[in-house]
């Protein structure tokens, strides 16, 4: 059956596109051969751990998920949409100890949303007492391809992190 | 037209990024919420197909 399947030419083309990276090919490691994850960890030596959400990694350049440190596009123009959200959980059918609040910097005349742009989720859990900031850009049809996640351990650290990379200040211990 | 994204305020981290990835995983293209109920998040495709997914 195999040999069947490898007698024809362009099914081995397309068993090499779906294997690629396998055996032969130079890479090295356990994950060779494997269809790369819709999720991607990164632990940062700054103490927070970062995690990338993509659909596939077609199109997408070599490198382009690296966590860029400087200063967001949007700094300075995010406005709060959303604050003390707690959410509910279908688990324990209690609400969460720690709230949520949603900021958003758009691209749009004074009373006309485009939809471009890009929602933060900040949410600070008092139960395991960490802050996790969730970055959604999204397209003038509102659509995300990538979501960024960074999650912290210091409510300080991320307090620090939302005013230097988004411009966004909050009182991480308060209810605000 | 208001930020659909907003819809997502009363979920938890694990649960945005359980949507993020059930999406991805399944569909492999972008989307945008359209609607919430409970713990079933409507969201609408880039080729414009609308699916629930449970989280």
């Amino acid at each position: 059956m195999i040999a069947e399947i490898l007698r024809d030419r362009r099914e081995v083309n397309i068993l090499a596109g779906i294997f690629a990276g396998g055996p032969g090919s130079g890479c090295r490691g356990d994950n060779c051969g494997r269809p790369r994850g819709v999720k991607m960890t990164y632990q940062s030596p700054k103490g927070f751990t970062y995690t990338l959400f993509r659909p596939s990694r077609k199109g997408i350049a070599k490198g382009s998920h690296a966590w860029h440190s400087g200063e967001d596009k949007f700094k300075g123009k995010y406005t709060k949409t959303a604050e003390n959200v707690r959410p509910f959980d279908l688990k324990t059918m209690s609400r969460a100890r720690g709230s949520g609040s949603v900021y958003d910097a758009k691209y749009g005349k004074i009373d006309k949303y485009e939809g471009h742009g890009k929602t933060i989720f900040v949410h600070k859990d008092f139960e395991n007492m960490r802050v996790v900031v969730q970055e959604v850009p999204h397209d003038e049809m509102n659509k995300s391809e990538v979501m960024r996640s960074v999650k912290f351990k210091s409510f300080g650290k991320a307090a620090e992190f939302l005013n230097k990379h988004y411009g966004i200040r909050q009182k991480m211990m308060g209810t605000s | 037209m208001t930020n659909p994204w907003v819809l997502l305020a009363r979920l938890t981290p694990e649960q945005i990024e359980a949507l993020f990835e059930a999406v991805f995983t399944k569909y492999e293209q972008s989307f945008k919420p359209v609607g919430i109920k409970d713990n079933v998040v409507e969201v609408e495709l880039a080729d414009g197909r609308k699916v629930k997914e449970t989280i």
